[in-house]
């Protein structure tokens, strides 16, 4: 059997990589972050995980299509309520990041108020009997292969799919030239008959996809206490930047970098410190975990702002020759 | 008449609770405008900023008093429950160290959060607004979410109760609520006149060039790095001195991201005030910080009386709350973004002399403002 901290490290890079695709993506296209993104992942969670305990379904994987489908529909709307009238209003950056703020707190109150609230009483003996509670959702059950946890095989199939699915969508597909081309140059795309609304609200869809995607398998990985979409929001937002918050492959890296290195670091350091000071002061290193991707994000901003995407790989590796 | 008496001294006890919060809204909305509004520097991390100051300034006092007084505990956290009275009936007795103690209390609130605000934002300062905003708000939740973790620190997701000097002090009075409210007003009273003498001063006009167009204060020779951080730093330092009066309101700390030091109150809130005000205008601020209060305070009015009636509703009042709050502030953006009190430009000239510069030229006199003074004189 895998040691668990490395299997664990591997799970999270793989599914925090599919979020911070997911908000790459909405920034190329409407060229601001998103801040309700990782609420597009909680509600994703409730809705595969209600759906899976209250349909009696055998497996949380079986779930997972209503996830990438909830955080794709709820994407779509934001973009078509908030975003799409605000854009054609001129609304400047700094506006449009309060309303996706304004989105952040509404969406946060709305699954509190379906799912913890309505749910959660409607539905709560039934939960309660399957030893489910909706105000601090548990990990849901996992299938074994070889000894070891089914998502530990799962996550990072599903992002090698991901991937080449994404690639061939973007340099295949008419539509992903569609997309690019939206991207690039939007008055340009236009001109020559691309349909820059449907791109982006296809773009959009895919955002909240695969958000949905990343939060279906993550609530298989761990459970899911109800401030998971602030805590979250820090590693998506650090994989993201240190990708180069504009490359969707800088994000897949990014997002890997930032699961791996949060869980394995705080592991590594903890063992150290207990080593040297006792038990009690290695436990008391958990409470600065988020303090990873956060470094990570800062010193990403101080040495390359623009982020991996945006270093010149060949030639460094040439000067390191 | 005695009637009359009770019931204005059961308006003024019904009262005294809005007002507070409406001193500590409008300080932390008018320090939003100040970067958001006249800078258009987005503080994401507004409630970093609050918590930094309530958190080690609540921290620190209580184990300041914990040493003065002599107490002893393994835990300080789980002796709360006897110390903090304790705390609090040695400070109703000895006023001058519940003064200073005050002092200390804003004075961390101030330092920290004014070197916070420098730290935080140093990463990103340089870069797009999108950057700076990302970080800040990442840094705020980092910050909630290790404060809750870290037990020694505020006694985990439990949290603890700060010493209240104001609160204590005022023993004596009766109205202990008043002398905080008082206070509370005094310093909102004096941030809004700082605030409106920055509007009106050159450095107003400066920080509006930054935010429209960086290119071209920066052609005029401004330092605009140095402008933003600087606007952050006095912001935040107000933000911390905010967490420290919120403590003198209610002294009860709870980390954590679902804690009483909430992103949605600390940050968004004071965002959608600006907003439904009216930006870069300390006046809609004003407006706007009494209007969102009429609006929360009708609405659970409301609610309690229409449950009072025997209904029920099936989701927690608060979350129907923010989610009207919500979308009340992306309708005033999409129907009215120039809040209830539009932006006006500020007027450098006295309005009485413009008056007369414009009737002189009319006249087909000069619009210049030395011999307009020096025919007034003549004549």
């Amino acid at each position: 059997m895998i040691d668990p901290t490395i299997s664990n490290a591997i799970v999270y890079g793989c599914l925090y990589a599919m979020m911070c695709v997911g908000l790459t993506v909405t920034y190329l296209t409407t060229k601001v972050p998103n801040f309700a993104h990782t609420d597009f992942v909680v509600i994703a969670i409730f809705s595969s995980a209600t759906t899976f305990i209250l349909g009696n379904f055998s497996s949380p994987y079986l779930t997972v299509p209503v996830a990438v489908l909830t955080g794709g529909v709820v994407a779509v709307l934001m973009y078509l309520l908030v975003l799409k009238p605000l854009t054609k209003r001129g609304a400047n950056i700094v506006v449009l990041m309060i309303s996706t703020l304004a989105v952040d707190i509404i969406l946060t109150a709305l699954i509190g108020a379906i799912f913890i609230d309505y749910i959660g009483t409607t539905y709560g003996r039934i939960l309660a009997n399957k030893g489910y509670y909706l105000f601090a959702l548990n990990q849901l059950p996992d299938f074994q292969i070889f000894g070891e946890r089914g998502i530990l095989l799962v996550a990072p199939a599903v992002l090698v799919l991901m991937t080449i699915s994404l690639n061939y969508l973007l340099k295949r597909t008419r539509f992903g030239v569609a997309m690019r081309a939206s991207i690039e140059n939007p008055n340009l795309a236009k001109v020559v008959g691309v349909n820059v609304e449907r791109v982006y609200l296809v773009s959009w869809f895919i955002a909240g996809a695969l958000a949905g995607l990343g939060g279906g398998l993550y609530s298989i990985q761990s459970p899911t206490p109800q401030a998971t979409s602030s805590f979250l929001i820090v590693d998506i937002f650090a994989g993201s930047v240190l990708g180069g918050i504009f490359s969707i492959y800088g994000a897949i890296a990014g997002g890997l970098i930032v699961g791996i290195s949060e869980t394995y670091v705080i592991r590594v350091l903890t063992v150290l410190v207990n080593n040297t000071y006792g038990f009690e002061a290695g436990a008391q290193l958990d409470a600065f975990q988020k303090g990873i991707p956060l470094g990570i994000m800062i010193i990403t901003l101080l040495i390359i702002p623009r982020g991996l995407a945006s270093v010149d790989w060949r030639g460094l590796l040439r000067r390191l020759k | 008449m005695a009637l009359d008496a009770s019931l204005l001294s059961q308006l003024v006890t019904d009262l005294t609770q809005p007002a507070q919060l409406f001193c500590l809204l409008l300080i932390l909305s008018l320090t939003v405008n100040l970067e958001f509004g006249y800078a258009g520097i987005p503080n994401f991390g507004k409630v970093l900023f609050v918590a930094v100051g309530a958190f080690v300034a609540g921290s620190l006092s209580y184990r300041l008093m914990i040493y003065l007084l002599g107490l002893k505990g393994a835990d300080i956290f789980a002796f709360q429950a006897t110390f903090v009275p304790q705390i609090d009936a040695h400070l109703a007795n000895h006023p001058l160290t519940a003064i200073g103690l005050a002092f200390f209390m804003l004075a961390i609130g101030a330092v920290l959060g004014g070197l916070v605000g420098f730290l935080s934002s140093y990463p990103a300062i340089r870069l797009r607004e999108d950057y700076l905003g990302m970080l800040l708000l990442a840094s705020g939740e980092f910050f909630n979410y290790a404060s809750q973790a870290y037990y020694p620190f505020l006694g985990g997701a439990q949290g603890m109760t700060s010493p209240s000097p104001i609160f204590s002090l005022a023993a004596f009075t009766g109205e202990q609520n008043l002398a905080v409210l008082g206070v509370l007003a005094a310093f909102a009273l004096a941030v809004y006149v700082y605030a409106e003498k920055v509007g009106r001063s050159p450095l107003g006009r400066t920080l509006r060039a930054v935010r429209d167009s960086e290119v071209a204060s920066e052609a005029l020779g401004k330092d605009n790095v140095a402008i933003r951080r600087n606007v952050l730093i006095v912001g935040s330092m107000l933000a911390g001195m905010v967490g420290v009066l919120w403590l003198f309101y209610q002294p009860y700390i709870e980390p954590g991201t679902i804690g009483s030091f909430t992103r949605q109150t600390f940050t968004f809130i004071p965002f959608v005030i600006v907003i439904l005000g009216g930006v870069s205008n300390n006046r809609g601020v004003l407006l706007g910080t009494f209007v969102y209060l009429v609006i929360i305070e009708s609405f659970s009015q409301g609610t309690t009386y229409i449950l009072s009636q025997g209904y029920s509703l099936p989701v927690d009042l608060s979350r129907v709350q923010a989610v009207l709050i919500g979308a009340l502030l992306i309708f005033v953006m999409l129907r009215r973004p120039q809040g209830l009190v539009p932006e006006k430009p500020t007027l450098t000239i006295k309005r009485s002399k413009l008056k007369e510069m414009v009737d002189n030229l009319m006249r087909g006199g000069s619009s210049d403002l030395a011999e307009v003074e020096k025919e007034a004189k003549a004549e």
